[in-house]
């Protein structure tokens, strides 16, 4: 009689054991695998943010700011004192934000969900201190981990000191 | 005559081989939670919004208040003295920069805080906070150095020297 071979019974527990571990293993890997999105999601959010406020700072550090204006809804041109403009924009339909000539999509799953904020607060300060604080506050809303990512870039500044320009 | 058929493993040797596979496979799974859980926790620490804010601080400090701060550290009991209640202004600019960069908690400290994370148990310092700290450690010390140490609302962490020479 040839006798290679599993029998019934054998193979039947061998199934059972190897579902077993399959439907332990398929919620840790459905896990991993969310895991895995979001914190592709967030690196490239990160990513961004970072770039959009190193951007606007370096610019106000080194060029020093001068005024702004708003060019429509969600949108400023920024005005430095050596008379370059940048635009910081930001469009809710198109899920973009731009500063200068750059402009970058935000990464899936994160969305722009409120209008581009600016304030500025003035307070009594010794001359030669600086005495407003410039705020721009992009709220961002990460749809799969319901977190915010938003972008925040506040700058001081001494309204008082226009590098020898007119009031803007 | 009956022939028998030695082909295959013995029970005793199929319970070796799963065991020490499982070890393998328990040692390799815990080294990897180590390293993910410290990618977690570390991709809190020195982002690029905590280190615009501290910068924020330590500007606004530098023009009129480090030589208070370095005093009041000097008289203080605690390596680490919160600043974020400080009265430095009565004009609310203080108050203003911290809630527009989201700050949670600002310290001032010395550059060495190795004693902070000898006795952190006296000074009511949180194991996430402590974490953070553990990472500042340094094998030197500066008379004239002190850090700014700051904690957004969204949890991140960052630092920042400040040199009383650079001040003169």
């Amino acid at each position: 009689m040839n006798k290679k071979g599993f029998s019934t019974v054998e193979l039947l527990v061998s199934f059972v054991i190897i579902s077993f571990i399959a439907i332990a293993m398929f919620n840790t890997i459905f896990d991993l695998l969310d895991k895995v999105e979001y914190y592709q999601s967030l690196s490239k959010i990160t990513i961004l943010n970072g770039n959009v406020i190193n951007s606007v700072q370096k610019d106000m550090k080194q060029k020093k700011y001068y005024g702004s204006t708003s060019c429509g809804l969600n949108c400023y041109d920024i005005t430095y004192q050596d008379l370059s403009v940048k635009r910081l924009k930001t469009d809710l339909i198109a899920n973009t934000v731009q500063y200068g000539g750059i402009t970058e999509r935000l990464p899936s799953n994160n969305v722009l969900n409120g209008n581009l904020v600016f304030t500025t607060q003035s307070f009594i300060a010794d001359a030669g201190n600086n005495n407003t604080i410039l705020k721009f506050y992009i709220p961002i809303y990460n749809e799969m981990m319901d977190v915010n990512n938003d972008i925040t870039i506040v700058h001081q500044y001494d309204s008082n000191d226009l590098g020898g320009l007119p009031a803007f | 005559m009956i022939k028998l058929n030695n082909k295959g493993f013995f029970l005793v040797e199929t319970i070796a081989i799963v065991s020490i596979v499982a070890i393998v496979l328990v040692s390799l799974y815990s080294q990897i939670s180590i390293l993910y859980s410290n990618y977690i926790r570390n991709a809190n620490y020195n982002t690029v919004e905590s280190i615009h804010a501290v910068r924020n601080v330590k500007k606004y400090i530098e023009q009129n208040y480090t030589a208070t701060l370095v005093s009041d550290l000097a008289a203080s009991a605690s390596p680490l003295l919160d600043i974020k209640s400080y009265a430095f202004d009565a004009t609310g600019y203080y108050a203003a920069l911290i809630a527009d960069s989201n700050i949670k908690s600002i310290y001032f400290s010395a550059y060495d805080i190795n004693a902070l994370l000898t006795n952190y148990a006296s000074y009511n310092i949180n194991a996430s906070f402590l974490d953070y700290l553990k990472t500042l450690k340094v094998s030197d010390s500066k008379a004239d150095t002190y850090r700014i140490i700051i904690i957004l609302n969204n949890g991140n962490y960052s630092n920042i020297y400040l040199s009383v020479a650079d001040l003169t």
